[in-house]
């Protein structure tokens, strides 16, 4: 079903984050050599680098976009204690010609005081928000207030974490029924063994972020957090990347049950968990609509996982790194009965969403 | 002219023996680096801040030296104990507002600080006395940023100084020995000719210009865009100083270039570069480094103060430190303000940089990391507090880091010359540290050696690092399965320091259209008829559409909303699912396809959903649909809807509501939201009651936020003016204006309507067939007629006059 296309990165050092925009045609990727690359898609299919620039004086942790409704708009963070926000000018120079475009620097934060580990937009319908966090356990949430004007941020809330944080990852919900919110993760592996994920929500009473839930149960050091796109659905889907992949659902409790004001509260359960990748898991990531999982490990695969309608979560899917698949995944049209069986739900769950209504 | 002098002041003689002692000195060390140092990462406080540290070559020793701080700490296995404090007297000095400190290496009882006042002290512990300072230096003007020991010679120290002059001192006399300056360098390595024509001869500049006495004054000559090398060359001279020394042959100085205007000044302190850092070279006896505030590094003979060896330029703004390799002879580390460290072999002809470090801050301190060939510590002057340890093979990631100050750290220290673990460290924030390499964080540890990312249409983007990639397929090779040819396996070549560990795969796993990927969602989303036609005719169509699509489910859907809502016959059949639902046993077929995708266990699935439903959902919307629902179907038959009004039995209504709302409800909870807002839209009013209101348009907002990301702006259009909620309805008006004037008398339309206020006539007729166009309305931009989108393209197939007769060639793009 996949076909891999291995890309000359050409970084100096290790890649530390790859990231789509909002449209899928372009992608960012940003490296420990201080650099970030942004790559166009062609009409063949091939990905061109069209950008490649210094942005930080320290690796780059994390590249994220914008909503393209604010024009093409990055943000990166890095070792080196700042987020930057960058955003591509659009005329025509010698660069256009070359193929390559320009990148400015339209905003440096420099509130942290150790390195930022992650920085993430808020869902389009906040308006121009981002969140940053640190090395030193600070959620930073700034805002544009003037969408035009992307070298103006406001620090507009400082949530402490008590833990150091490794990464964010805003509630996408655009329902008013969900309040803003935000889960954080720490990769702080002192041997006490605290909670290490904690979600933090917006109320509107005291217009502050308060924390809403912790995560109990996961106390290894957490690489990496995300929120499945949330499409309608009531509840929430979260992913965890720590020693093995975990997903949890937040069903939020009816607000008429619990004491208005306070935090929402939620009935969280774990729904999946996996340690397939037999190591720590680096990243997991969830596909547009939120129905499979990708997840990748010291094991240098990434595994699908997809649930069923019973959800039960199943591997749908391996990949390798280097572009061959482990197994499982047949050409098309060239059947393979020594693979079948062992993956029962292949075809029909790497068909992905196609199945479901 | 004397010669120039072949010795160290002082040592006449006794070079040989200095080498010798150097060798003895190593050996010795090593002899002491084989004995264990023992302790632990600890830290002590102290009065003040330090500005810094220096070693006692016994390694148990050390000095701390700031603005009103000078003491001597003993390093114990548990602790640091404080020996001796040199700051005696009543009234403090600012001799003793130390800038820098400099333990001897050879003579345990002899150091050196520079003050901030621009002396320079030396210090001699076996003095009897309470107070041990033994000479006073008062020969800079400023503040002396570096002292510097010879390494094997005891009574040289060399000093460097704000002022941009270095000195060096012989502790046998009262003071200096020479001077060294910035000046008089660009002169001296090309004899006397611009430094791009090495090719003329020096005699093609004679009798052009005399120096009145070469002896005794200093010459200083500025050049000028006029200013230009007789040798033909093109290079303007921008800046030569000529001061003349007892060691330069007078005749020499006739090269300089003739145009060039001469005048004498005096001794020109404080217009020189200031000197940032000096560093007796290990190797090398008579050489020593310097660094100066102009991005300059300068190497010195020590034996001739007239002029450098060499000088490049190193950073961009000052070169605040080097140290030099200690074993290989002639690399040298520079740190600048502009967050570098640049490693040069000084061997070659021109100093070649063969690393470079890029650091987060301006870099204060190098120092190279004993028995560890490629590892350097630095330490920064602002902003960030941490110690850094660089592999300089991999220039961007520090190898370890230690975090343990509180304020920026101003000395480092490595413990002793020949152990790699421990390193001590002062800092402004008053503290003496000992820091365990051992205990050391390792930021590579902690970095994310991978990155994941799903693309929209179901491609998924990964880089990992090689060596996670290559090492798992070397040791699980692929099973030999022909098909997958390993195309990108990169052989790893084991002799690299880093090998697969600091450099990453990228590759990005595109899913082969139609197998998996969103193409689906597009066509769905295109081919669906949400309005316009008949509820049955719509659910037929949308049930065509996605059996061609293959999501037989989909299509049974909406086989089964037409049933339920459009067919009157088969009151009976809800009737039986309703019983099914409730719990009598028998698989219906068509209650399976109706719920459930996949259908093992039927009944259980049943259940769940109703135990889902009640979860999210109220309650009494629930109770209360079947009452609402009747009025609903009532509005709908009074408004001329096509469904029979005698299908409606108000007890099996409720049901087949109540089945049609687990539908919509296990869509989005599979993450259909296209199912649901569609059904939602067909269905309109029979079922938007009973869906409140948030839910709807938490639905919408999240069916639009995909089609525009698929770039379905049409469809997302459509969608965004069929919804009912108006929170979704005024989304595509928001900040979009359109201003339209009368196609008659051309003044703005003022109200709204098709009727223009002044004119009185219909602003937007279709010149075709003179009915008012609602819709899409096309129209020339030269003579503004136009109509109707078909008719329009209609005429021009055979004219391309304007169809209002008005006599316009008209254009449409």
């Amino acid at each position: 079903m996949f076909v891999a296309r291995s890309i000359a990165a050409d970084h100096k050092d290790l890649i530390h984050d790859v990231s789509f925009d909002f449209h899928g045609r372009r992608m960012a990727t940003c490296s420990s050599d201080q650099s970030v690359k942004v790559w166009d898609k062609s009409e063949s299919g091939d990905w061109h680098c069209t950008a490649s620039w210094k942005t930080h004086s320290g690796s780059v942790w994390r590249v994220t976009w914008a909503h393209p409704e604010f024009g093409q708009v990055l943000a990166s963070c890095s070792f080196d204690r700042t987020a930057a926000v960058w955003e591509e000018i659009v005329g025509e120079s010698n660069d256009k010609l070359r193929g390559q475009s320009h990148w400015v620097k339209r905003t440096t934060l420099v509130d942290s005081r150790t390195s930022v580990t992650d920085v993430k937009f808020a869902p389009k319908h906040m308006g121009l928000m981002l969140a940053t966090c640190s090395a030193d356990g600070i959620v930073r949430i700034y805002e544009a207030p003037d969408v035009m004007n992307l070298s103006q941020w406001s620090l507009q809330h400082e949530i402490s974490c008590k833990l150091s944080c490794s990464c964010i990852s805003w509630n996408p919900s655009s329902s008013r029924a969900h309040s803003p919110m935000i889960a954080v993760g720490s990769d702080d592996s002192s041997p006490n063994a605290m909670a290490k994920v904690q979600i933090f929500e917006y109320n509107e009473n005291t217009r502050k972020y308060a924390k809403a839930e912790t995560l109990m149960t996961v106390t290894d050091p957490v690489h990496d957090i995300a929120f499945a796109p949330n499409l309608g659905r009531s509840f929430h889907i979260l992913a965890i990347a720590t020693k093995d992949v975990r997903i949890f659902t937040l069903k939020p409790v009816r607000k008429e049950l619990t004491s208005s004001g306070g935090p929402t509260k939620f009935e969280i359960h774990i729904v999946a968990q996996f340690d397939n990748h037999n190591s720590q898991v680096w990243r997991v990531s969830w596909n547009i609509t939120g129905t499979v999982l990708a997840s990748s490990g010291d094991d240098g695969c990434v595994r699908l996982w997809k649930a069923n309608y019973m959800d039960n979560w199943k591997c749908t899917g391996i990949l390798k790194g280097n572009g061959s698949p482990v197994n499982g995944n047949s050409q098309q049209g060239n059947s393979n009965p020594s693979l079948g069986p062992s993956i029962p739900n292949l075809q029909n769950s790497l068909n992905g969403s196609s199945s479901s209504s | 002219m004397p010669p120039p002098p072949t010795e160290l002041p002082g040592s006449s003689g006794r070079t040989g023996l200095g080498r010798a002692a150097m060798e003895k000195m190593s050996r010795v060390s090593t002899a002491l680096g084989g004995g264990a140092l023992t302790g632990r990462t600890m830290h002590c406080h102290l009065d003040a801040p330090a500005n810094a540290i220096s070693v006692c070559r016994d390694a148990a020793q050390v000095v701390v030296a700031g603005r009103s701080i000078f003491k001597i700490y003993a390093i114990e296995d548990e602790q640091f104990v404080e020996k001796l404090n040199l700051r005696v007297g009543r009234k403090p000095s600012l001799n003793l507002s130390c800038a820098d400190v400099v333990w001897h290496q050879m003579d345990e009882n002899l150091l050196a600080t520079a003050a901030t006042n621009g002396v320079v002290v030396t210090w001699n512990l076996g003095r009897p006395s309470r107070n041990k300072q033994d000479q006073l230096f008062t020969e800079h003007k400023r503040t002396v940023n570096k002292v510097c020991f010879h390494p094997t010679e005891a009574h040289v120290l060399l000093s460097g100084s704000q002022d941009g002059f270095m000195k060096c001192f012989d502790l046998r006399r009262k003071d200096s020995v020479s001077t060294f300056s910035e000046e008089c360098v660009q002169l001296s390595a090309a004899s006397f000719l611009c430094a791009q024509c090495p090719e003329a001869p020096p005699q093609l500049c004679k009798d052009q210009h005399q120096m009145r006495d070469p002896g005794e004054t200093e010459v200083h000559i500025t050049g000028s865009q006029t200013t230009r090398c007789l040798a033909s060359c093109p290079w303007p001279i921008d800046h030569i100083s000529v001061r003349p020394l007892p060691t330069t042959p007078p005749g020499r100085l006739r090269g300089v270039h003739a145009t060039l205007e001469a005048s004498p000044s005096g001794p020109r302190a404080g217009q020189s570069e200031s000197v940032r850092d000096v560093q007796f070279s290990i190797r090398d006896y008579f050489t020593f480094a310097s660094t100066f505030e102009n991005g300059n590094v300068q190497l010195w003979d020590i034996r001739r103060p007239d002029r450098c060896e060499r000088m490049f330029t190193a950073h961009n703004g000052p070169v605040f430190c080097c140290d030099w390799h200690p074993e290989d002879r002639g690399w040298l580390a520079t740190g600048g303000r502009d967050k570098m460290v640049k490693v040069w072999d000084m061997t070659t002809h021109r100093a070649k940089e063969v690393h470079c470090v890029q650091t987060i801050a301006s870099v204060a301190r190098v120092k190279w990391r004993p028995e560890c060939r490629h590892h350097l510590a630095t330490c920064s002057m602002m902003v960030d507090h941490n110690i850094y340890v660089w592999d300089v093979r991999r220039p961007f990631v520090p190898a370890a880091m230690f975090e343990e100050h509180r304020d920026v750290t101003t000395g480092i220290a490595w413990r002793h010359p020949h152990d790699p673990s421990f390193l001590l460290s002062g800092s402004k924030d008053s503290t003496l540290c000992q820091h365990l390499f051992r205990d050391a964080s390792q930021p590579v540890e902690r970095a994310n050696p991978e990155g994941l990312c799903y693309g929209l249409f179901g491609d998924l983007a990964f880089a990992a690092k090689e060596s996670l990639v290559a090492t798992e397929s070397g040791r699980k090779p692929y099973a030999g399965d022909r098909r997958h040819p390993i195309f990108f396996k990169r052989k790893l070549d084991p002799s690299e320091p880093f090998v697969g560990l600091a450099s990453s795969a990228l590759s990005v796993f595109e899913i082969e259209p139609g197998s998996g990927s969103m193409s689906w969602f597009v066509d769905t989303a295109e081919r669906y008829a949400l309005a316009g036609r008949p509820l049955a005719e719509l659910c037929d169509h949308n049930a065509k559409v996605a059996r061609e699509l293959g999501r037989n489910q989909v299509a049974q859907t909406w086989t089964m909303l037409r049933i339920i809502y459009c067919s009157p016959g088969l009151a009976s059949a809800t009737n039986l699912n309703h019983s099914v639902g409730k719990g009598s046993s028998c698989g219906l077929p068509l209650m399976n396809s109706f719920n459930l995708k996949d259908m093992a266990p039927g009944l259980g699935s049943e259940t769940r959903l109703d135990r889902s439903k009640g979860d999210t959902r109220s309650d009494t919307v629930l109770l209360d649909s079947s009452a609402t629902l009747l009025t609903n179907e009532d509005n709908e038959e009074t408004e001329g809807s096509d469904v029979p009004a005698d299908y409606l039995l108000g007890d099996v209504e409720g049901e087949e509501d109540e089945l049609y709302l687990l539908e919509p409800e296990h869509a989005h909870e599979q993450g259909d939201v296209q199912m649901a807002v569609s059904v939602l839209i067909v269905l309109g009013e029979r079922v938007r009651k009973d869906i409140d209101e948030q839910t709807q348009e938490h639905w919408y907002t999240s069916y639009i936020d995909l089609l525009q990301r698929f770039c379905l702006w049409n469809v997302s259009n459509q969608v965004v003016k069929l919804s009912t909620s108006r929170a979704i309805s005024c989304l595509n008006q928001a900040s979009t204006t359109l201003h339209v004037n009368c196609s008659h008398c051309k003044r703005p339309m003022s109200s709204r309507g098709w009727v223009c206020d002044r004119c009185h006539r219909c602003a937007s007729m279709c010149a075709v067939c003179h009915h008012v166009v609602k819709g899409l309305f096309v129209w020339c931009q030269g003579c503004s007629h136009g109509g109707h989108l078909q008719h329009i393209m209609k005429w021009l197939e055979g004219s391309s006059h304007c169809p209002a007769g008005c006599g316009h060639l008209c254009e449409y793009s």
